[in-house]
């Protein structure tokens, strides 16, 4: 079994992610979908590294990468809940005054 | 040999089933706490494919950190939200047409890739974090520490209000 | 002949195959189910005893009721689980049923003896953490679906609190695992025959024992469930076999939580009885088991003698004195390692 079919999963969890992403304005749901493409991501990170010829050093990659995402999901929920608390809303419309 | 490539099929084609559909309901769930419940599943299903890859640490640091940890936050933090939440009708065929033209493109970039899963153990991967990336481990430590206070300062926050 | 083959490869694949005899013997079912007829037995006599009462008595009068437990366990199986109107229907059945699963499934993993384990790996010590992380996002959708204040105060508490034990247990046992140099249990067992964990590394010991009774709900700690405030916590709609399983939850995984405390910080199988493999291959582990039961047993009596934290002190524990200390116990591997080599 070769990695192709993982690179398939991969692309395919892109693409909803994305339309997820694309389609909805609440916050929470916006940051779901974007971990759902952080999931393709990373199985694209881990595939395309078992074909290469250096696979621990895309595993490191990958575990930094979690790491990480975990960190940001806490930053994007502490944006939510200031959000929340200042508008009574996750509605990504209602936030103009943050418009550059 | 034989039959360990029909097991390995089975278990693929069952953890891509659960992982593309619980996506799916990630992206079209009504309610956000299913979304995020299907979320771990996307998580788990992946900790899956990780470890078919070859990479069991990666795996399990996935199950653990990202699954056990991340989804327990975001549920909670949903959870927190009383309102009933208003989705947005889907906003129409552009993001449809996005995301199949994105996944179309990377199936084209994927398709002359070649190699098969490996094995890589857990003393590989921590030589290399301690060793050529110690400096991502520091900022990546930094980032979480930072998330950390961060959380608390907010919490401290809504005591005071 | 035939037949006798057919039940001789039975019992050779049930008894003998430590895949399959593991997740269902021991570690794994049937000593789940009668562990939980004894120790929630035990815990009521001794609450009882303390409190100059009886307990449960009526139930096979002549061994102390020990059988109530099983009259408790037939109940709940006949009763109808009443599952009411408001509630979020998948939510609130599938809840119970996944939440008794991955509390369960930690301990099919764990190791009988250092021949006979169900998981063979490298990583088993981070198999059963991963796993063991999974349990409190079912209590915490149960609270949700179950679509009442009480449920969700309930599931709230829960969730607090499991961001306060987490990188505590996590931490603790990544410093006796450095200590060792491993992340399979079975290898850390095996370095134990000279010196236990527990004297190798007291502080992460000390941790791991507060964090597995924070962990599941055990007395000074039982915030998310308490009975007196919020009627049942996350648990409150359920009844019948639904409420079976999440009782049992907590349980299962105290037992787990315990099992890896013996097999971590006090020497396994150590010191190993040779004489009990003749009789079965599993057989040495029964001294696991009883340094386990020993834990458990410590763990059920503090409900007889302490009152409860509240959910704000419990948090403070978490942060100020568990993730102190477990910070504290790496350093102190650290200097373990450096001063042994």
């Amino acid at each position: 079994m070769t990695v192709l079919p993982y690179l398939a999963v991969s692309a395919c969890l892109f693409g909803i992610g994305l339309y997820g992403l694309l389609s909805s304005r609440n916050f929470i749901k916006m940051l779901l979908s974007a971990e759902v493409i952080f999931n393709g991501g990373l199985l694209a990170l881990l595939s395309l590294a078992a074909a290469s010829g250096a696979p621990p050093t895309g595993g490191t990659i990958a575990i930094l990468a979690i790491a990480i995402a975990a960190a940001e999901v806490g930053v994007a929920v502490s944006i939510a809940i200031l959000m929340f608390m200042l508008k009574g809303d996750v509605d990504v419309y209602k936030l103009e005054k943050f418009k550059g | 040999m034989f039959q360990a490539n029909i097991v390995e099929g089975l278990i693929f084609t069952l953890a891509a089933a659960l992982t593309i559909a619980s996506a799916a309901l990630v992206v079209s769930a009504k309610s956000l706490v299913y979304s995020a419940f299907f979320l771990a599943l996307v998580g788990a299903g992946n900790a899956v494919f990780m470890a078919m890859l070859g990479f069991p640490v990666i795996s399990l640091f996935q199950l653990s950190v990202y699954v056990g940890a991340a989804v327990t936050f975001i549920l909670f933090s949903i959870t927190m939200f009383r309102k009933p939440v208003r989705i947005e009708p889907t906003a129409g065929i552009l993001a449809l047409d996005a995301a199949v033209l994105a996944t179309a493109g990377l199936l084209y970039a994927f398709q002359s890739v070649t190699g098969t899963p490996v094995s890589v153990g857990f003393k590989e991967i921590s030589s290399l974090l301690i060793g050529k990336y110690r400096f991502a481990l520091i900022i990546a430590s930094l980032a979480l520490v930072t998330t950390l206070i961060e959380a608390i300062t907010l919490a401290m926050r809504g005591e005071m209000k | 002949m035939q037949v006798s083959e057919i039940i001789s490869w039975l019992i050779n694949l049930l008894f003998y195959k430590p895949e399959v005899f593991c997740p269902i013997f021991y570690p794994g079912l049937v000593t789940i189910l009668a562990l939980l007829i004894f120790i929630i037995w035990l815990e009521r006599k001794i609450a009882a005893k303390v409190q100059l009462r009886y307990g449960p008595l009526y139930v096979t009068r002549k061994a102390g009721g020990i059988l109530q437990l099983l009259a408790d366990l037939l109940r709940y199986m006949f009763q109808e689980p009443i599952i009411p109107k408001t509630v979020d229907k998948i939510a609130f059945i599938a809840g119970p049923v996944l939440l008794f699963a991955t509390a369960y499934v930690p301990a099919a993993l764990l190791p009988a003896t250092a021949e006979f384990t169900g998981l063979r790996s490298e990583l088993s010590l981070l198999a059963v953490l991963a796993l063991l992380t999974l349990a409190p996002i079912f209590d915490i959708i149960i609270g949700w679906g179950s679509n009442n204040k009480f449920s969700l105060i309930g599931s709230m508490r829960e969730g607090y609190i499991v961001m306060s034990y987490e990188i505590p247990m996590f931490l603790s046992t990544l410093a006796i695992a450095m200590v060792y140099g491993s992340l399979n249990i079975v290898e850390i067992v095996e370095m134990q025959s000279r010196c236990w964990g527990i004297l190798l590394n007291p502080i992460a010991a000390a941790t791991f024992l507060l964090v597995a009774l924070i962990s599941t709900a055990r007395f000074p700690f039982e915030i998310a469930e308490a009975e007196t405030e919020i009627v049942m916590g996350p648990y409150t709609e359920y009844s019948g076999i639904l409420y079976g399983l999440l009782m049992g939850a907590s349980y299962v995984k105290f037992y787990v939580l315990s099992m890896l405390f013996a097999l971590l910080f006090l020497g396994g199988w150590h010191p190993s009885i040779t004489w009990l493999e003749k009789i079965h291959p599993a057989a040495p582990g029964l001294v696991v088991f009883i340094k386990a039961l020993i834990i458990m047993v410590f763990g059920i009596f503090l409900r007889a003698v302490y009152p409860r934290f509240r959910v704000d002190q419990a948090i403070r524990v978490g942060w100020h004195l568990l993730f102190m200390l477990s910070m504290l116990s790496i350093a102190y591997s650290l200097a373990v390692i450096w001063l042994v080599g």
